[in-house]
């Protein structure tokens, strides 16, 4: 038999139960003080494609251009007995983990005194969480001799403060490259091992009190990746009309993070590019060769403005696009890949543009009048025969009337 | 074309009205036929063949020639006709639907020395659709026992076609390289029944599937899609064969 009442109590069973997994899902605790940070209360400053990555991707662009996150965190009550910190790394909640003699964690925000049970705008730069990393691990540790192949790590600065500030900034990575990034690579930004797989890092939201004890904790895990992909090998270009098709070699490293292709050309696409590059050229004599660039020096990044087309992963050609006939243009070819990281470029390749006949164009030629699209109809037409056919069906029908 | 194929739609309407009475001048239909098999209505075909358009058939020169070469095109199509008439000792007749797919590409030569290739890609993808009226001659099998069914089919064609440079939609000037052909079609041809070489598989495919019988052919066709000795159109259409598995349901 149907009871409003009963109805209501188990509508109200229901979100009771859902809201209380709900919090189970978001929240860690650790102590006496619940700590959350809901789904909408991460943002990003600048993130590299947001929107279309998680907020929760780092890329190598990410930690160039100086990222930073901006937390708001929930507090329960009993929160003005502790202070707030942020750490990252492996097990942090553990003392002696946050120990600069034993440190597998480092602070990446001043810490906070909460004067509510909502702390806004907690500031957490990209590369703060990136600069204790080694090996490809989380583990912030003295540092370490770097190579040309990894990069190696600084000292970070992982020292306990329990509510003192500490320069979290002041920790960071050793000189060392990759042949993934630019020589000019910050050293935060620096991989610091060849691995191509996306790492997980562990953010700690802690409650500490004066003797740097846990009363509150809530884990919030970020992905990033640092090395883009190798760039192709074997890179040549042709001739076309206002665009050169390009072709490669896929980087032999079975490098399964790749997702696409990225073409540069020196000089730069349009007019524009063409303008600032200072390049002599004339629209009526076909040069022979490519000069040399100063730009596109493999296992560099140019700068975007000389992106001259794309191509999707699993392409061994592609077309760069929006060039000028008649003019030499070196066009090299980088590798990008799953987090939206664009690796160095390739050697490059000599292609000239110029005027070519496609089979349309020699279809007009030879007197062809079709094409225009697929709603146009020439006033020419013979419309005769169509107009029997549809004077036929029209007799068809009028002949049934007659007969019904 | 939207007129045309309102005609024929309308020209085919005052059958289509006989056919949901159930009654014609051939007599009643729609209902079970002979030999316990279950209603037959319509039939489909899945259709390959080669196709080297007619193009050069309505210029001067060999645009298309010249640019793809003279190797072997091919298409791939599907057809579905509706048996909407069946004539006594003869067949069926009625409207069939057909679509295809063929696509042509090579590389664009430089303006400034026809004889040499540019590594630009130039190519010209069509899709002939065309209504037609066919007939089969389903007598052979039904009546004699002989395992072949001839048939005809004619109607109008179109093909909608664009061109491609570097992968990009081709220009000549400023007209664009993409339209619609259309003219007429028409096609000769014949299927073998299948049925005979495993006659329990096919009663199973009736029964379980509704598959009356299924069929390998074999089609010589027609279509000069050049808007009836047009230059004003591309001739999308080909004089070819084809080949192919069909089935009735």
């Amino acid at each position: 038999m149907f009871n409003l009442r009963s109805l209501f109590a188990f509508w109200a069973l229901m979100v009771v139960f859902l809201g209380s997994a709900e919090r189970a899902q978001a929240q860690t605790t650790g102590g006496g003080v619940t700590v959350t940070v809901p789904n909408t209360g991460v943002r990003r400053d600048h993130q590299d494609y947001a929107g279309k990555v998680l907020v929760t991707q780092i890329n190598y662009k990410d930690c160039f251009s100086e990222d930073f996150f901006t937390f708001t965190v929930n507090l329960g009550t009993g929160y003005a007995n502790y202070g707030l910190e942020v750490w990252a790394g492996t097990g942090c909640e553990t003392q002696t983990n946050r120990n600069p003699a034993t440190a597998t964690c480092w602070r990446v925000a001043d810490p906070v005194a909460p004067t509510s049970i909502i702390v806004n705008n907690l500031k957490v730069p990209v590369r703060a969480l990136l600069s204790g990393r080694t090996g490809g691990s989380n583990v912030g540790t003295g540092g370490s001799g770097g190579t040309d192949a990894t990069g190696g790590t600084g000292g970070v600065d992982a020292s306990v403060g329990g509510g003192g500030g500490t320069d979290v900034s002041s920790g960071g990575t050793g000189g060392g490259g990759s042949a993934s990034v630019p020589p000019d690579a910050p050293s935060e930004c620096t991989p610091t091992s060849a691995a191509v797989l996306p790492a997980t890092l562990s953010l700690y939201f802690l409650m500490l009190d004066s003797n740097s004890m846990v009363g509150g904790q809530f884990v919030y895990k970020v992905t990033y990746k640092l090395n883009a992909p190798a760039p192709p090998s074997g890179v040549t270009s042709g001739s076309g009309e206002n665009i050169a098709p390009v072709y490669w070699t896929t980087p032999s490293t079975g490098d399964n993070t790749i997702d696409g292709y990225q073409f540069y050309c020196d000089p730069g696409p349009g007019e524009a590019g063409l303008a600032e590059s200072n390049v002599e050229w004339d629209p009526n004599i076909l040069p022979v060769d490519c000069p040399e660039s100063s730009i596109l020096t493999p296992g560099t990044r140019p700068a975007d403005k000389y992106k001259c087309g794309s191509a999707n992963k699993g392409s061994t050609s592609g077309t760069a696009t929006n060039l000028v006939n008649m003019v030499p243009y070196r066009v090299a070819v980088a590798a990008t890949d799953t987090y939206r990281n664009v690796g160095v470029i390739s050697d490059a390749a000599c292609a000239i543009p110029q005027p070519v006949t496609g089979f349309f164009e020699a279809y007009r030629g030879a007197g062809g009048e079709g094409g225009g699209g697929f709603c146009s109809f020439s006033r020419h037409a013979r419309p005769v025969l169509l107009l029997t056919v549809l004077g036929l069906g029209l007799c068809l029908v009028l002949r049934r009337r007659r007969a019904t | 074309m939207k007129r045309f194929v309102l005609g024929l739609i309308l020209g085919l309407s005052p059958v289509a009205s006989a056919q949901a009475q159930g009654v014609d001048e051939f007599g009643a239909y729609g209902r079970i036929a002979n030999h316990g098999e279950s209603a037959q209505i319509g039939l489909v075909e899945a259709r390959f063949g080669p196709y080297n358009p007619n193009v050069d058939k309505s210029v001067d020169g060999s645009p298309y020639q010249d640019t793809f070469g003279d190797s072997t095109r091919y298409m791939l199509g599907l057809e579905g006709d509706w048996q909407l008439l069946r004539i006594p000792h003869l067949g069926t007749l009625g409207p069939g639907l057909g679509w295809g797919y063929t696509r042509s590409s090579g590389y664009a030569r430089l303006t400034s020395d026809l004889d040499k290739l540019s590594s630009e890609k130039t190519a010209l993808t069509i899709m002939p659709v065309y209504l037609v009226a066919v007939l089969r001659a389903d007598v052979l099998p039904r009546e004699f026992g002989i395992p072949i069914v001839p048939y005809a089919k004619l109607g109008l064609g179109t093909a909608f076609w664009w061109s491609s440079d570097g992968g990009e939609t081709a220009y000549a000037g400023s007209v664009k390289g993409t339209g619609i052909s259309y003219g007429p079609q028409f096609a000769l041809g014949g299927m073998f029944l299948l049925d005979v070489l495993d006659q329990s598989t096919a009663r199973d495919a009736d029964v379980s599937l509704g598959i009356n019988n299924s069929y390998l052919f074999a089609e010589w066709y027609g279509s000069e899609l050049d808007a009836f000795g047009s230059n004003k159109r591309l001739n999308a259409g080909a004089n070819t064969w084809v080949v192919g598995l069909a089935i009735e349901f």
